[in-house]
């Protein structure tokens, strides 16, 4: 076995009630690295087409890389993989914390979960020690308190604990897993996939070690990771603001999504960046493990309604969600959203986007309170938003419809209330937009798991970093590559980017540090994976390359097999027919058809059904595929 | 050279809980990643956003030293730091239970005590953080008032709200 690994993969059975450690087979490395790549093989092989999310038959896997657990900075990421309860297709969600390297430290790579319990349980492991516990006395909890309790009943302060919330039980199609308190995998539903489980909570304790290949070499190599992330200046700054940073900067270029998208500049934004949140709010910064950046922020309410709140976050996403696009130029009322959408255990992004159609509806005329059970809904109103926020998590009244997600949610209203759900596949729109960010429409459009801004989200051109762009891509596609406003050349961008993330997700790796700010890439990479693998295979960018499509078309077919054609690789007709109606952006729109086209050539899919081709599916040895596939 | 008696000393308030020190320790002693070995430790507070890491000294009197039956911890007079001498060592675990920052510990697998030695003067843990929550220097160059003022404001804050419950989490 590649050292990096513990070789081991752990699987519980609810249905039997067992636990079976299975050997990682030797031929993934290779073929797949880790993480995302081990989950989305495990996934296609093992969960047929078409099954429902919530029904016994789907699988929920928890997966970490080589380096998870190691030195190597911002390594301490999981992921949660399943068949998503939000959208029918691909589902993962990354988190940071400490879970994936305490699940290595107890001995794993990975932990499958499958079958159903007939009562509440929660996961035990501690090194060898594997248990299902009851959790009856424990359901109903909101996810601090469990991981409060979980750590009480094994008085075992350093226990890592992934919990779900009421939202979670509920079966809220976006419920999050939540870890270390504020930290949610959240998008896709996956603490909905627990919640069908009757599973609470999954505590993990390890401790073991984790090894690598050549531990001096790696050690260096980690060290000079870790000063480049240090002397960065945006990182520093990141950890000075977290992704605050960023509303300034959207709202400069016209991409700060406002009254559920309809338009990119926001007047309130100033009480939303990080300048202004950091002196009045901020109390103490925060990090994941092994992390030299820090972009987590604890924060408390003085005074106004919400005061005493104190809690971490909300991100950038946060701040879009349930600031901006609800047309809410008050921290202190994002803040008290991202405490429930924690505790409660909820995707922040798709509830603040589900409320945002259900206002838009509303103050267009299109539903009334009738739908709404008597709510007069109107954009800014700040407590009867965090009471809808309550009310979806406790899926009472109007909240239980929007708990389905906006896609669902406009099916069952209908009238036409369609054209206010702002999703892709039935995932919510992320806090970007298209029509001033071009790269980001291809992004939304053919992200594996929907309108997605963390799989393929190119930062280069929207931020304007052009000798980046240059020494990745080549001086000869400047300007126009980080030209935001045309179609040109996006479709490489996009695919490269896509392709580098990929690794990033199969390590894993942080966002921050790859993605933005951009201090990592392929190269770095494949001069560290050697030292902690032993595998020179992964030593070259090329083969990392090959991996990382490999992975993109294995997600894809697996759509494919639930039915996801050219068809749905398109955006909401906000950003394709209604052009930005203000700001720097103004009477933009986006012309997908031509970014789609150079994407499948780049990919190798099928122009006329956006599915991989036969040549394809054999250069990268992804055959054994057909087997699975109906 | 001037030669200054020196400990490991910790800033709570720049304290971000990464854990990169009980990585740094655990490979440097090690010679692989295993927090559970480090030398040190980080407590994490999720709830109230706190870390506070946990390291061998600066202590007014020396429990492990007073404590062990067979004289194998012994204090250096100059710099207060104690050392272990493994080959005197009988496995007791005096020293572990009495150990007031908790980070003496028994490695059950190999059955040896395991503690702080200062990396013999240049300690990987305040090299590797990345704040300088921990450092490394001669004792009282920072008053303890500021290094612990993120826990003093944070109790000012929660009397003044009077909003205790909900903070602590307590029921």
């Amino acid at each position: 076995m590649a050292r990096g690994y513990m070789g081991k993969f752990l699987r519980v059975n609810l249905t039997d009630g067992i636990f079976n450690v299975e050997p990682l087979p030797t031929s993934w490395i290779k073929d797949f690295i880790g993480g995302d790549g081990f989950g989305a093989k495990l996934l296609f092989t093992e969960v047929p087409g078409r099954i429902d999310s919530l029904s016994d038959k789907n699988k929920l896997i928890i997966a970490t890389g080589p380096i998870t657990g190691t030195m190597w900075p911002m390594s301490g990421r999981t992921v949660f993989i399943s068949k998503a309860p939000l959208t029918g297709i691909w589902g993962e969600s990354h988190v940071g914390g400490f879970l994936g390297a305490e699940l290595k430290y107890a001995g794993y790579d990975l932990l499958v979960i499958e079958g159903k319990s007939e009562k509440p349980v929660y996961i035990y492991i501690e090194d060898s020690d594997l248990q299902i516990r009851d959790a009856q006395q424990l359901w109903g909890l909101t996810t601090d308190k469990l991981t409060g309790a979980i750590k009480k009943i094994h008085q075992d302060p350093d226990i890592q604990v992934a919990a779900i919330g009421p939202a979670g039980e509920r079966l809220v199609r976006y419920a999050s897993v939540m870890v270390n308190h504020a930290r949610a995998a959240g998008r896709t539903g996956m603490g909905a996939v627990l919640g069908s489980k009757n599973v609470k909570g999954i505590a993990i304790r390890g401790h073991g070690a984790v090894e690598v290949h050549d531990h001096s070499t790696f050690m260096e190599l980690a060290k000079e990771a870790h000063s480049r992330v240090r002397s960065n200046p945006q990182a520093r700054q990141m950890g000075k603001y977290g992704t605050w940073v960023l509303t300034a900067v959207k709202q400069e270029i016209g991409e700060l999504p406002t009254y559920n998208h309809q338009t990119g500049v926001f007047d309130g934004w100033e009480k939303l960046s990080g300048d202004y949140i950091r002196p009045r709010y901020t109390v103490a910064d925060r990090a994941c493990f092994g992390c030299s950046l820090g972009c987590k922020k604890v924060n408390y309410v003085r005074d106004g309604p919400f005061a005493g709140t104190l809690e971490e976050g909300p991100e950038y996403e946060g701040l879009m969600a349930f600031g901006s696009s609800l047309g809410i130029d008050d921290y202190a009322t994002t803040l008290k959203a991202n405490q429930i959408c924690n505790r409660y255990g909820m995707d922040i992004i798709s509830a603040g986007a589900t409320i945002g159609f259900a206002i838009e509806a509303f103050v267009k005329g299109v539903i009334t309170t009738k739908d709404t059970g008597g709510l007069k809904l109107s954009w800014g109103d700040r407590e009867q938003i965090i009471d809808l926020l309550q009310m979806i998590a406790d899926r009472k009244g109007f909240g239980n419809l929007l708990a389905e997600g906006s896609k669902r949610a406009a099916e069952t209203l209908g009238r036409g209330t369609e054209k206010f759900a702002i999703h892709v596949k039935g995932m919510e729109v992320s806090g970007q937009d298209g029509r001033t960010h071009r790269s980001i429409a291809l992004g939304h459009a053919t992200g594996a798991r929907g309108a997605d801004h963390l799989r393929s989200l190119v930062v280069v051109d929207q931020l304007g970093y052009e000798d980046v762009a240059a020494s990745r891509w080549g001086a000869d596609k400047l300007p126009e590559i980080i030209d935001p406003y045309t179609e040109k050349y996006k479709a490489n961008a996009v695919f490269e980017s896509e392709n580098a993330y990929c690794i990033r997700d199969t390590l894993i790796v942080c966002w921050y540090s790859v993605s933005w700010p951009p201090i990592f890439w392929m190269e770095d990479f494949a001069r560290m994976l050697p030292s902690v693998t032993g595998e020179s295979y992964l030593g070259k960018v090329e083969n990392l390359t090959k991996i990382a499509e490999r992975q993109v078309t294995l997600k894809r077919l697996f759509n494919a097999r639930e039915g996801i054609t050219k068809k749905d690789d398109q955006l909401p007709d906000r950003f394709t027919k209604e052009p930005m109606p203000e700001g720097p952006g103004k009477g933009q729109t986006v012309d997908l058809a031509p970014m789609l086209k150079d994407y499948y050539t780049l990919r190798g899919w099928d122009l006329e059904t956006g599915l991989p081709t036969k040549e394809t599916v054999k250069r990268l040895s992804l055959e054994w595929t057909k087997v699975h596939s109906e | 050279m001037v030669y200054l008696p020196s400990q490991l000393i910790i800033d709570m308030n720049r304290c971000t809980g990464c854990r990169i020190c009980e990585l740094a320790c655990s490979a440097h002693h090690e010679g692989k990643f295993q927090p559970s070995l480090a030398r040190l430790k980080i407590v994490r507070y999720d709830d109230i956003g706190l870390d506070v890491p946990n390291v061998c000294g600066p202590c007014e009197t020396a429990p492990c030293v007073d404590i062990c039956p067979v004289y194998a911890m012994r204090r250096d007079p100059i710099t207060k730091m104690t050392y272990l001498d493994d080959d005197k060592c009988i496995l007791c675990k005096s020293c572990v239970g009495v150990c007031v920052n908790g980070v003496i510990l028994l490695d059950t697998v190999q059955m040896r005590i395991i503690k702080c030695d200062h990396c013999d003067g240049d300690p990987e843990c305040a090299k590797a953080c990345p704040t300088g929550a921990i450092t490394y220097g001669p004792t009282a160059s920072l008053a303890s008032v500021d290094r612990h003022g993120k826990i003093i404001s944070y109790l000012k804050e929660i009397s003044r709200t009077n909003k205790a419950e909900e903070v602590s989490g307590a029921e």
